[in-house]
């Protein structure tokens, strides 16, 4: 197996107020070719501060990223990010423009014609055909970030950083476009960092599922998931690596002190989207 | 039954903004005209509304409308023109530094309040009464709009573009070209027709002080010569043109850009 990315005894901080604020310690991660992994986390674990420092917008404070032996110091269309925001598209180009637009910056040599038909071919891709012509305002959240998607595949990046895409949907649409998701994984055979804040959803999607402990970010573990694709939650092994990673994120820490009342049983469930 | 048709149709038609617009003033226009027949204002003073009009065909005719008008559009254009450029270079170097944005900032919350007509007193003795004085007001006036609208809007644009854009490796001066500039585009826009705005009363002003010693001029200067002459009609015909000019700029000009761009985008402010 070929390496996509190392990244080694990687350390961030921040300056806030005069002291030096610790969001990531000690991250050290190999990720193969053509892996599909999810990170998931509690909120302001360092999630997106790791995304950003292997997409190049924040330099680590100690450590390196390194994609295929080079290492990374500024952004650059190896690792294209999709943002978590529906705010990512230009709204003044269409959603075409938005995919041609990244065709035709990153090779000045490709026409505006052959770059408006590649992009045609990634909209396809992204199942969003006939909606060519629409602007960012016109078109639903699931669709922006569809449109994010195939902007992001369209400049063949060697790694899609995605950060909580389908945060921001719902259900229905998230179920939708992580299937479509995994169908474009398997297509092109990109390596996919997918951060997450759903459990579930880290589990569907997820070769590997990397678990982080709160401030300061560490991985505390790595799970290699047994569940073949496409995956789903009824599958016997999901609940048992549900529980592993509901553990694992320390959901239970405060409840097992004391026996669980019956007006208490669905509060672990509530207290998940409370803390992650 | 056909009185009710007909009434069915002018609700109809009222409905219509412009309809109801271009009634209003026929009103108006003929309440002007009532008003100066009945004899108990001094004609001379209050000419009557199809008198006025007439001026104004005959001085177009001459082609005397159309030279002032060029005349002012010219100077508005250069006015506006180097106040665009001074606004472009504040706002590249307020982007250097904070310090510098700090300053720009100061500067523009003293001098923004500051009337263009203001410095005229101030712009005769430093340039004398020529074309350049009224180009200098022109600028004063429109500058600090400009840098205002320019500075809120390059940083009203969402990080998460900006961030787009650089995934993609552009940066600086591409980076601001593709991402910047449109994505602020909506306040470039806003400040563009403010700065019209001002630039436009500021020009009119200024060349009604200069009337008397300029020899040549604009719509300005055409309404002063016009009122030292006792020519009220042609004075009213001047202020028609201005008014003119200045609807054809917004309604036509401003509002069409505004739909084509900005609206088109979904980008409207507020
Ligand atoms: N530019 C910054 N300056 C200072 N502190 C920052 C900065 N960016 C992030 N942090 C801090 O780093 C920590 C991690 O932030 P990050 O956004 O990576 O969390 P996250 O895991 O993505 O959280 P969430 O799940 O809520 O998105 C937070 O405590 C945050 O306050
Ligand atoms: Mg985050």
């Amino acid at each position: 197996m070929e390496l996509a990315l190392t990244i080694s005894k990687l350390t961030k901080g921040f300056w806030v107020q005069g002291r030096n604020f610790i969001a990531l310690q000690d991250i050290d991660l190999s990720v193969n070719k053509g892996e599909f992994i999810t990170i998931i986390g509690p909120s302001g674990c360092g999630k997106s501060t790791l995304l950003r420092c292997i997409a190049g917008f924040e330099r680590p404070t100690t450590g390196f990223v390194q994609v295929e032996g080079q290492e990374v110091n500024r952004p650059g269309i190896d690792r294209m990010m999709v943002f978590q925001g529906l705010d990512q598209l230009f709204p003044w180009l269409t959603a075409l423009e938005n995919v041609a637009f990244a065709l035709r910056v990153t090779d000045t040599t490709r026409g505006m014609a052959l770059s408006r038909t590649l992009a045609g071919d990634y909209i396809n891709l992204v199942g969003l055909s006939g909606y060519e012509g629409f602007y960012a305002h016109q078109l639903s959240g699931g669709m922006k970030q569809r449109v994010a998607i195939a902007r992001a595949l369209s400049v063949q990046p060697k790694i899609l950083l995605m950060d909580e895409p389908f945060g921001s949907l719902d259900a229905f649409t998230r179920k939708a476009l992580q299937e479509e998701l995994a169908s474009i994984w398997q297509k092109t055979g990109v390596t996919v960092l997918f951060v997450t804040h759903n459990i579930d959803e880290a589990i569907v999607q997820g070769d590997k599922i990397i678990a982080m402990s709160p401030q300061p970010g560490r991985i505390l573990s790595v799970i290699d998931n047994p569940i073949p694709r496409p995956r789903s939650s009824e599958s016997p092994k999901f609940a048992e690596i549900w529980e592993t990673l509901h553990h694992l994120l320390g959901i239970h820490k405060n409840l097992s002190k004391e026996p669980l009342r019956s007006s208490q049983r669905t509060a672990p469930l509530e207290e998940v989207e409370a803390i992650i | 039954m056909k009185d009710i048709d007909i009434a069915k149709r002018f609700t109809v038609l009222f409905s219509n903004r412009t309809v109801r617009q271009v009634l209003f003033m026929t009103v108006l226009a003929a309440v002007w005209e009532s008003v100066a027949m009945t004899g108990y204002v001094p004609p001379l003073l209050f000419p009557r509304f199809s008198h006025v009009i007439q001026t104004l065909i005959k001085e177009t005719l001459t082609g005397e409308v159309l030279g002032r008008t060029w005349f002012s559009l010219n100077l508005v254009a250069t006015g506006l023109g180097l106040a665009t450029i001074s606004a472009v270079l504040a706002t590249a170097f307020a982007m250097c530094s904070p310090l510098a944005s700090e300053c720009i900032e100061t500067l523009m919350s003293i001098l923004h309040p500051l009337p263009g007509i203001a410095i005229l007193p101030i712009v005769i003795l430093w340039l004398g009464t020529g074309t350049g004085a009224i180009s200098a007001v022109i600028w004063f006036a429109a500058v600090w709009p400009l840098v205002a609208n320019l500075h809120t809007g390059l940083r009203s644009v969402p990080i998460t573009q900006i961030e787009a854009g650089r995934n993609l490796g552009l940066r600086g001066i591409r980076l601001v070209r593709t991402v910047l500039i449109p994505g602020a585009f909506p306040h470039i826009l806003s400040g563009l027709r403010v700065a019209w705005a001002r630039a436009w009363q500021a020009l009119v002003a200024s060349e009604m002080v200069f009337g008397a010693c300029g020899g040549d001029g604009g719509l300005g200067w055409f309404i002063y010569k016009r009122r030292f002459f006792m020519e009220v009609p042609g004075v009213f015909a001047g202020m028609i043109v201005i008014v003119l000019i200045g609807l054809i700029v917004e309604r036509i000009g401003f509002a069409q850009i505004e739909i084509r761009t900005v609206r088109r985008w979904g980008m409207t402010l507020e």
